[in-house]
C-alpha cells in the first residue's frame, strides 16, 4: 500500500539527495494519512473479528470502501496503488477528489465513534485486552518496535521525531499509552485515526499548487497526457 | 383422548420445528441488518426459502462418520440433543389451560430437561473419539452445568413470590404485575444464564469456530450436524419460552385492554418470545465473545453468590411482611 511505497521511495530520495516538490509531498502526507486510516480501521476490527465481536468488521470495511475509492481515483487501482514513487507522485489528483475527501472527513469522526461505542467501554471487550499481550519498554525498545507497539509505552513517533515530508507543518496529538497492553494499543490506534482526519484536512487546506515530480529526467519519467 | 392428545403434541412440534427454521434465517438476516448489510434474500422473496434450502442441502449431504467413532451413541448424540429440547414444550402455557401437561412440577420437569441436554453433548464429544470435539463437549458440558445452578436459584426466586402452582396458574399469578417489574434484576440474570445455557454468544466459546474448531459437533456432517444445530436453536426459543411465561407475564396481553383481549393469548405469548429472541440475535451481533475461564469465572463467581443473594432476602421479606402466597 502507499505507506509501504512512501517509506522506498523516501529511501530513494535520500540517497540520490534529490528534493521532492512540495504539492507532491503534501499529497504524499495525505494519501500517508488515508492509508493510516485505513490500515487502523483493518487492523482494528479484524482484531474484533477473532474476539468474535463481528459488527465493527462490517462497518468498518464499509468506510474502508470509501478510502479505497479514493486509492482507485488517483491511481487506478484499489489496494496496491503504485501512486508514490522516487521523485514524487505518479500522477496529479483529479478534479473533486478533494471535495470528496473533504466531506468524506466530516462523516468519519462520527464512524469512529460508533466503533468506539461498540467496543472500548464494553466490559467483555476490556477482560478480553487489558492486561493481555503486554509489552514492557524496553522489550519495545530491544526490538526495534517503531510504530503503534512502541506507543504503547514510551512516547516515540516518527512523524515528529524524524520529520520527513511535511508532516512538520501538521501538529497532529501523539496518543501513548500506559500499560503497553492490548487495550492501549486499540485505544491509541482509534485515538490516531482520529488525528489522521485532522491531518487530511490540515493538508487539504494548505495544498499549493505546482508540479508533482521532481524534475529529474534520470528519476521520474515524464508525464502522460 | 386417543386423538387428541397427539394431535395437540403436533400442534405444538409442527409449528415450533418451522419457527426453528425460520429462526436460523431471522438470526442471519437480524445480524446483516446490525451490521449494515442484507441477510440472505436470493432465494426466495426475502430469503424466505432459504431455510428450506439449507434443508435440503443437509439431508442430500453423504454423512461421514469418523472410523474409530463409537457408532451406536456417534448416531444417538445428537438425535438425543434434538428430542431433549422438543420433548420440554410439554410444559409452556400457550394460553389459559393450552398446556399439554399442566402439572404442578412444570418448572422442575423444564430444569431437568435441560439439565439432561448435557449428556447429549458429553455423549457427542466422547463418542466423536477426537481431541477437539473432547475438549469442546468438556468444556461446553461445564459452562452449561454452571449456568443451570443459576437458572436454578434464579427460578426459586420467582417461585417463592409466585406461590407453588401449575404452569398455567404462575403467569395467572402474574396478573397484577409481571413479575419481571420488581424482580427485574433477576430477570436480566435469567436472561444471561439461558444465553451461557444455550451456548449462545457470548458464552459460545465452545462452539467457536476460530478458536476450538466447532466444539463437540465437529465430526457431525449432514444431518448430524444439522439436528444439533436445529437442536441449539430449538433450546433457544425453549429458553425464551419460560423466560416469558415467569417474568413479562406469558399469554395475557400487555395492557388489560379488551382490544388487545381480542387477540388470541397464543398471539401474545408469540410476540414476547420473538422479543426474546431478537434480544438474543442482538446480544449476539454486538458483543464479542468470553474467554473460557472468564466465562466460568463469571458463572461461579458472579452469578451463583449473585442468585444466591436473591434468594434469601426475598424469601426474607417475604416471611418477614407474611407476603407468602
Amino acid at each position: 500500500m502507499m505507506a509501504q511505497e512512501h517509506a522506498h521511495s523516501s529511501a530513494v530520495e535520500r540517497l540520490l539527495n534529490c528534493a521532492v516538490p512540495l504539492r507532491a509531498q503534501y499529497i504524499r502526507v495525505l494519501f500517508r494519512e488515508i492509508t493510516r486510516i485505513s490500515n487502523h480501521s483493518l487492523a482494528l476490527t479484524t482484531h474484533a473479528m477473532d474476539v468474535r465481536a463481528s459488527t465493527p468488521f462490517l462497518w468498518a470495511f464499509e468506510e474502508r470502501e470509501k478510502l479505497l475509492e479514493f486509492y482507485e481515483r488517483v491511481s487506478g487501482a484499489r489496494m496496491h496503488a503504485n501512486f508514490i514513487r522516487p521523485g514524487g507522485v505518479a500522477q496529479d489528483l483529479s478534479l473533486g477528489l478533494c471535495r470528496d475527501i473533504d466531506s468524506s472527513t466530516q462523516q468519519f469522526a462520527s464512524r469512529i465513534d460508533e466503533l468506539e461505542e461498540m467496543s472500548t467501554g464494553n466490559r467483555i471487550w476490556k477482560q478480553r485486552l487489558v492486561d493481555i499481550g503486554t509489552v514492557t519498554a524496553q522489550q519495545a525498545k530491544d526490538w526495534g518496535f517503531s510504530g503503534v507497539m512502541l506507543r504503547g509505552r514510551v512516547c516515540w513517533d516518527s512523524r515528529r521525531a524524524a520529520p520527513y515530508d511535511v508532516h512538520d507543518q501538521s501538529d497532529p496529538d501523539v496518543p501513548v499509552g500506559t500499560r503497553g497492553d492490548r487495550y492501549d494499543r486499540y485505544c491509541i490506534r482509534i485515538e490516531e485515526m482520529r488525528q489522521s482526519v485532522r491531518i487530511i484536512v490540515q493538508c487539504l487546506n494548505q495544498m499549493p499548487s505546482g508540479m508533482i515530480k521532481a524534475d529529474d529526467r534520470k528519476l521520474c519519467p515524464p508525464s502522460r497526457c | 383422548m386417543y386423538i387428541a392428545v397427539p394431535a395437540e403434541i403436533l400442534g405444538i412440534i409442527l409449528p415450533l420445528l418451522l419457527g426453528v427454521a425460520f429462526l436460523v434465517l431471522a438470526e442471519r438476516k437480524v445480524m446483516a441488518f446490525v451490521q449494515r448489510r442484507k441477510g440472505p434474500d436470493v432465494v426466495g422473496s426475502f430469503g424466505l426459502l432459504q431455510p428450506l434450502a439449507d434443508g435440503l442441502k443437509l439431508i442430500l449431504k453423504e454423512p461421514i462418520s469418523p472410523s474409530s467413532a463409537n457408532f451406536s451413541l456417534f448416531r444417538m448424540a445428537p438425535v438425543a440433543t434434538f428430542m431433549l429440547s422438543l420433548v420440554a414444550w410439554a410444559v409452556v402455557p400457550f394460553d389459559y389451560g393450552m398446556v399439554l401437561s399442566d402439572s404442578n412440577i412444570g418448572l422442575l420437569y423444564l430444569f431437568a430437561i435441560s439439565s439432561l441436554g448435557v449428556y447429549g453433548i458429553i455423549t457427542a464429544g466422547r463418542s466423536s473419539n477426537s481431541k477437539y470435539a473432547f475438549l469442546g463437549a468438556l468444556r461446553s458440558a461445564a459452562q452449561m452445568v454452571s449456568y443451570e445452578v443459576s437458572i436454578g436459584l434464579i427460578l426459586i426466586t420467582v417461585l417463592i413470590c409466585v406461590g407453588p402452582r401449575n404452569s398455567s396458574e404462575i403467569v395467572m399469578a402474574q396478573k397484577q404485575i409481571w413479575s419481571g417489574i420488581p424482580l427485574f434484576p433477576v430477570l436480566v440474570m435469567f436472561l444471561i444464564s439461558c444465553l451461557a445455557e444455550t451456548n449462545r454468544a457470548p458464552f459460545d466459546l465452545p462452539e467457536a469456530e476460530a478458536e476450538l474448531v466447532a466444539g463437540y459437533n465437529v465430526e457431525y456432517s449432514s444431518m448430524g450436524s444439522a439436528l444439533f444445530f436445529l437442536g441449539e436453536y430449538a433450546n433457544m426459543i425453549l429458553m425464551s419460552g419460560p423466560c416469558t411465561s415467569l417474568s413479562p407475564g406469558g399469554w395475557p396481553p400487555i395492557l388489560d385492554l379488551p382490544i388487545f383481549k381480542k387477540i388470541p393469548g397464543s398471539i401474545w405469548f408469540s410476540i414476547k418470545v420473538i422479543l426474546f429472541l431478537f434480544l438474543y440475535i442482538w446480544v449476539r451481533a454486538a458483543f464479542p465473545r468470553y474467554r473460557y475461564d472468564q466465562l466460568m469465572g463469571l458463572g461461579r463467581k458472579v452469578f451463583l453468590p449473585l442468585s444466591l443473594a436473591r434468594v434469601v432476602p426475598v424469601s426474607g421479606v417475604l416471611v418477614t411482611f407474611q407476603w407468602l402466597p
